[in-house]
Formats: structure tokens, sequence, C-alpha cells
């Protein structure tokens, strides 16, 4: 955790840079005496430093490594699962809902270890066509053809 | 009767009303039965339903699913001992002991009667507090309502339960995604790259969807393998009436949970989880032979039960009449409010006041419903618990892709819940809390728009927030909210 704690609080030491240099551009529109648009946001930017600052002298200042369960968050399943969704928001606008979704549930149901061929092209192609009637016909919400 | 109250209740029975709570409470049994589904979760899969339906029916479903889900959460704790909701970890105690004792049925009725009159005595304490409350808080000025805002967020601290800084972190990142956009008193664009999609700023149920349901996604996926281990003994239910012996059992737990649970309800950032185990922990203490307190005594499954559904109204209370959520379920409640152009907060009770009132009468109606729909369901829907998470999985997954995209039938607000998606197993992988940061997504605009207008009544004086009584009041209380997780840390090490 303390590797993890480094890393991290140096990025957002370099995203606490790159927002203050944002914030000293946005524009100065305000009445006299009065706190302007980038009053609040140098604010943020301050607090976000020093506790960044907090989290890296923390985690210099501790030796050890604590003990901790190893709980793997990033393991294969996930980056396939973060693949599998990104594919699919990114070709929903251009194939359309109908098209593409029962692809993706397919392989989602393939994913979260479901074998069986029948189950899983009956079920994609039935749940597609349930929510897309749904969100259309009771929602009056049209999703994208 | 006061004619506003007439209308509410009016509203909240008619058949429509009615419908969506029951049927919100019929979801929201089934989601907090299953181990791995938040009610948080369980809303934002709701949510994007609601968008088109009136304001009143959509606030039925939503509160259906809430109470509903705080019930279900029971079940699993008493049939799997996997308690479905973080809330029904204290009824797993006695109530798993008690099924495996083959008294599964008195364990089950005891935690559904227990939950109804919990939820029952949190509607008359909702009915009775919160419109006085609400005249209270419509005298409040610029300052008092940023130093009320500023201590509801300082509640992120009791959510920071490993790290402190991490958590305050958390919140911070939420206000930096809350600067973006137009600034809420000049309308100067903010970080926004020039991108039209930015300037009303990140809409805060996009980001949820993503922040929420992603990880969960990814947590299940990891652990969808796995099957429950379903007690035979426990399959079987039968005769869930309970007898007047166990109910004159139940009355004092049930009284000291409703009790405990509305009042750290009301509190923002205590939750279900710490009344369960305040009320279970002092109905132990009370009762006459402690000794059998976790080999399964009714008096161990009622005293949470009560304090979980309670704790639903309390939460409500200061959600309704000053705008601040006491926990994420009624965070999310503000946002779906907000997609219907309903700020919640003392001017509901002045401008929309028969809405408020039904707001008040479906969460009653959502607890009858539960009772109901328990009572005659309860077979079936423990069936429902063996549906395969290979199904249930990439239906999430398809529906929070169409709920970010109904929002505004927009795709930029597809790809923001994804990003908020990955953030959020960012926040994961390096143990940070995600609540804070969602309690400052919603709370953020409201603390920079009251901040600056009391200062630009002041010229820019700081002490405007030190001469108001009432603004002094609750920065001393930001103040003990703020310390008290620091101290009790250290006692905690000093102690071990």
């Amino acid at each position: 955790m303390r590797k993890k704690n480094l890393i991290s609080s140096i990025a957002f030491l370099i995203i606490g840079i790159c927002y203050s240099y944002l914030t000293f551009w946005i524009p100065i529109r305000t009445l006299p005496n009065t706190p302007g648009p980038s009053f609040f946001p140098w604010v943020i930017a301050i607090c976000f430093f020093i506790l960044s600052f907090l989290l890296l002298i923390k985690n210099l200042i501790t030796k050890k490594d604590e003990k901790e369960e190893k709980k793997e968050i990033f393991e294969k399943k996930v980056f396939v699962l973060i693949l599998l969704i990104f594919i699919y928001i990114l070709l929903l606008p251009l194939t359309g809902f109908l098209f593409i979704t029962p692809f993706f549930f397919a392989g989602f149901m393939f994913l979260a270890s479901e074998k069986r061929f029948f189950y899983i092209s009956i079920f994609s192609l039935s749940i597609t066509l349930f929510i897309y009637y749904l969100f259309k016909n009771v929602f009056s919400i049209y999703l994208p053809n | 009767m006061n004619p506003d109250i007439y209308e509410g209740f009016v509203k909240s029975a008619q058949l429509l009303s009615l419908l969506a709570t029951c049927a919100g409470s019929f979801i929201g049994l089934i989601v907090g039965m299953i181990p791995g589904m938040t009610i948080s979760a369980g809303i934002i899969i709701v949510l994007p339903l609601t968008f088109v339906l009136p304001p009143s029916i959509s606030i039925s479903l939503l509160l259906g699913l809430y109470a509903g889900g705080m019930m279900g959460g029971s079940f699993s704790a008493i049939l799997l001992k996997i308690p479905g909701t973080p809330s029904a970890s204290a009824t797993a105690l006695d109530g798993y002991p008690l099924a495996s004792s083959g008294k599964a049925h008195i364990a089950l009725s005891t935690a559904i009667i227990s939950s109804f009159l919990g939820g029952l005595f949190s509607f008359i304490c909702l009915y009775f507090i919160a419109p006085e409350l609400a005249e209270v808080a419509l005298s409040f000025r610029a300052p008092d309502l940023f130093s009320l805002v500023f201590f509801g967020l300082s509640v992120i601290c009791s959510f920071a339960t490993k790290s402190i800084i991490k958590g305050l972190l958390s919140g911070i990142i939420g206000l930096l995604f809350v600067s973006i956009g137009q600034d809420p008193v000049m309308g100067t664009e903010r970080f926004t790259f020039g991108n039209p999609d930015l300037l009303s700023g990140i809409h805060f149920l996009t980001a949820l969807i993503g922040l929420f349901a992603i990880p969960q996604l990814a947590d299940n996926l990891r652990e969808s393998t796995k099957n429950f281990n379903h007690n035979k003994k426990n399959s079987e239910i039968k005769g869930l009436l309970p007898s007047l012996k166990n109910l004159k059992i139940m009355r004092l737990p049930i009284l000291i949970g409703s009790f405990l649970g509305t009042f750290i309800g009301i509190l923002p950032g205590a939750g279900g989880p710490i009344a369960a185990f305040i009320s279970y922990d002092y109905t132990k203490k009370i009762n006459k032979n402690p000794k059998k307190f976790g080999k399964g005594c009714i008096e161990g499954v009622a005293a949470p039960e009560s304090a979980n559904n309670a704790v639903c109204g309390g939460a409500l209370i200061p959600m309704m009449t000053l705008g601040i959520p006491g926990d994420p379920v009624t965070a999310i409640l503000i946002g779906a409010l907000l997609v219907h152009g309903l700020a919640p907060g003392p001017l509901l009770f002045m401008e929309q006041a028969p809405f408020a009132y039904s707001v008040i009468f479906s969460f009653f109606w959502a607890n009858l419903f539960n009772l109901l729909i328990a009572m005659s369901t309860l077979p079936l829907l423990i069936k429902l618990l063996k549906t395969p998470k290979s199904l249930l999985l990439p239906i999430i997954a398809v529906l929070c892709v169409v709920g970010s995209f109904a929002l505004r039938n927009s795709f930029f607000d597809v790809y923001i819940m994804f990003a908020f998606g990955l953030l959020g197993l960012f926040m994961k992988w390096l143990d940070m809390p995600v609540v804070p940061l969602l309690l400052a997504l919603v709370l953020g605009r409201q603390l920079e728009e009251h901040m600056r207008i009391a200062l630009t009544s002041s010229q820019g004086d700081i002490s405007i927030f030190f001469t108001s009584p009432i603004s002094i009041f609750f920065l001393c209380l930001s103040t003990i909210s703020i310390s008290w997780p620091i101290f009790f840390r250290r006692r905690k090490k000093l102690s071990l």
C-alpha cells in the first residue's frame, strides 16, 4: 500500500499543478472586494496540495508496509470487462443499440463463467429486445439505432 | 386538516403512485437480498426509468426500493449468514443461529415485523419533525446556509474509516469536478476546454452511475463463480405469522431499535450499520439474560432490524428539510429530485408542500408494502436468490450505459460515466472511500454559491460566518464532526 500511496500522491501533486495552472487562466470578472470565479478553485487547489503533500510525507515516514489482505482489484477478468465496456460504448453510436448489445451481453455472460451457448444466445437476444422496447414504448426513450 | 397534508396523502395514495411504491418495494427486497448488490446500486439501476415518470411517482418507486432494500438485506443475513446490505450485518449474529436450529421462519418473521415497526416509527417522526424543522430552516441566510452545507460535507471524516487524509482527498476530488462548468454566481466558464457539453458541468447522476456500478460489476465478476450455499433446512419457509408470545418478546427491542435508528438516521454520516450494532448492543446490555445473544435469540434480530429500517425515515428528515444527505442513498435521492427540478430544502415545504407531504406518505406506503410483499411472497423471493450472476451482471451493465445516455440523450454522458467508473476502480485500488466524493458532488455547488453570496454581501469580510448564531452552531458541529473520528481513532490506538 505504501508504494501505491507514494505513486498516487505524486500523481495528485501533478494534477494539482495542472489544476492551479488552469485556475490561473480563469477570466477575472468580479465586483471590487468580492470573491471572483477563480476564488473557489483556488481554495480547492490549496486544500488538494496540502492533502497530497500530507499523504506523501506520511508514506515517506512510514518505513514498513502494514499488513494487508492481498486482494487484487485489477485482475485479468476486470481488465477484459473494462475493455468490453469501452468497445461497447465506442461502437454503440455507430452500430446502434439492437446490433451491438447482444454481442456485448454474450461477451459479458461468457466472462462471468457462463459457457452454455444456447443460454447465452437466448438471453442476450431476448433481454436486448426487452430493454429496447421497454425504453421505447413504456418510457419513450429512443435508444440509438 | 391542513389542505397540503390532505393533498399530499391523496397524491401518494393514487393508483400509479401505489403501484410504483409496490414495485419499488419488490425490487428493493430482491436487491437487498442479493449479497454484493447495495441499495445504492439498485437505485442507480432503476433511476433512468424514473426520468420520464412524474416526480411523485418516481420518488415513490425509489423510496419503496430504499425501505425494501433495508428489509431484504436481513433475509440473506438470516438464511446464508451473508448480509445483503451492510446494515443487516448485526442481524446475522442471531438470525443465522436461529435459522440453523430450524427456526428460520421465526427469525424471518421477526425481521419483517421489526423492520415494519421500525419504519413506521420513523415515519411518525418524519411526519411531525420535518415540517417544523423546515420552518426553522427558512430563516437561514447565506452564511448560515454555507455553514450548514459545510457541516454536511464535514461528515466525510466519518466515512474515512481507514485514512482521514484519503477521505478528505476524495472529498476535494469531488469539489474539483464540481468546479467544472459555469460558475454559479457570474456564469464564467471554468475548465470546459471549449467543450459545450461541459458548460453545464458534469451531471451528478452520470458520475454516480460510473462510480458505484462499474466497481460493483468488477467486484461481482471476480466472485461470479462462487455459489451461495443454501441450507436445506432454510429452503422451505412456512408459517410466517409470529406468535403472541414472540410478539411480546420483540416489544422492547423494537422500541429501542426504532428510537435509536431514527435518531442516528438524523445524524448525517452515521447510517444503518452503526444504528443496528448500537441497538443490538444496548438491547443485549439491558436484557436479563445477555448470554443468550449470539446463540439465536429473537431480541437479537428485532433490535437491529427495527433500527436499520428506522434509519431510513431518520435520514429523510435532514434530506427533505435542509437538503443535506445523511447517507449515499439520500444523496442519490437528492439527485433524483433535482432531475425533476425539485430542490430538497426548506423551500420544498413552502413552494411544493403537497409534494413534500406525498414523499412522507410514500415512505409509509413503502413500509406497508414491504410487510405485505415479504409476508406473502417470501418463498418466491428466496428462490430469486439463486438467479445466476452471469445473467444479472450484463443486465446491470447495459442498464448503466442506457441510463447514463437517457439522462440527457447524450453519448458524452456515457463516456463520462465510463471515466468515473475507472476513477471508482482506481480509488478502490488505492483504498480511498468513494462516499466523500459523492457528498462533495452533491453539496459542492451549494457550498460555493452560499460562500460567495455571503462574502459578496459582507464585502469580502469572513467574520460574517462567525457573527450569526446559527452559522456558529453549524461550524461548531462541523468541528466536532471532523475531530471526533480523529479523537476516536487515537483513543482506539491507545487502548490497543
